[in-house]
């Protein structure tokens, strides 16, 4: 079930979730907050291998992230006059926003992106657009505030688009998770070990 | 809240955040990206907050819900008792 926007203002009253710093009154609609984009971005480059090739392979055991990101990543500000986002570009952005989900609130949340972007061909997630119950959230320390949300940005339209920082850049929706996750649950049902032995 | 002890940290994508390493119960290696302020720091020793989902009675391996996707896919991953902070139980 999604949370209205009174709901999810009951939900902070009541520090079921966090969102910091509060957005104001001009980012709320009936079921969705808005969320702003940071100022820092990250592009993936094609790799220069030389004619080699180079593939990523996240699934391989011996996968290196650290490598990849060193290879293959570079960070960008936008600055005062704005990030001109141009078309067939991929790259990761964060919110200002930073959020925080405690596992027993029971919800969960969606980030979306904003129609009036959509129309100029700016999508703002790949697939993944779920926030689990607990992202954010560290018990032994009560005043953690969260963390931001990270966007995989494309651009498939025919435009170059400004970026600016601080622009509303997506929207988040909270629901309610039906019954406990499985972590309030230990021993009731049956989850097989790891496999050992090979 | 039960944390996991990471075999390293490294840079992150950008400034605020860095890489976590953590070895799985089968010795893999998984990377996580969170704000470096997630990680608590015990004697010199990097500690990822988890959830704990399971104790396995055979094997006494844990399974625990790192807070966001790690960069290998996993958001649950099997861990050795001892790779953790303090005794595992059960999130109520």
């Amino acid at each position: 079930m999604i949370l209205s926007d009174r709901e999810i203002r009951a939900a902070l009253a009541r520090d079921a979730l966090r969102i910091t710093p509060v957005p104001g009154t001009e980012a709320w609609s009936s079921t969705a907050v808005d969320l702003r984009l940071a100022k820092e971005l990250v592009l993936w480059r094609r790799p220069d291998a030389g004619g080699v090739e180079a593939i990523v392979c996240p699934s391989d055991p011996g996968y290196d992230f650290d490598a990849a990101r060193a290879d293959y990543s570079q960070r960008i500000e936008i600055g005062a006059q704005g990030y001109v986002f141009r078309p067939q570009v991929f790259l990761l952005g964060w919110t200002i926003e930073k959020i925080r989900l405690p596992h027993r609130s029971r919800l969960a949340a969606r980030v979306e992106g904003k129609s009036g972007l959509a129309r100029l061909g700016i999508g703002v997630h790949v697939t993944a657009p779920t926030i689990h119950a607990g992202f954010g959230f560290k018990k032994d320390d009560p005043g953690y505030a969260g963390s931001p949300l990270q966007l995989e940005m494309w651009n498939v339209g025919p435009l170059d688009i400004k970026l600016m920082e601080g622009m509303p850049i997506c929207q988040i929706i909270f629901e309610a998770v039906d019954g406990t996750p499985e972590k309030g649950y230990d021993g009731i049902f049956s989850i097989q070990g790891p496999a050992v032995g090979h | 809240m039960a944390k996991v002890r990471c075999i390293g940290l490294s840079e992150g994508l950008r400034s605020s955040e860095v890489v976590a390493r953590l070895v799985d119960f089968h010795g893999r290696t998984h990377f996580i990206r969170v704000e470096r302020d997630f990680i608590d720091d015990n004697a010199g020793i990097s500690f990822l907050p988890v959830g704990i989902v399971h104790v396995d009675p055979k094997t006494k391996a844990v399974l625990v819900e790192l807070p966001q996707e790690a960069e290998t896919g996993a958001n649950r991953i099997w861990v050795k008792p001892d790779q953790l902070d303090q005794p595992a139980e059960a999130m109520a």
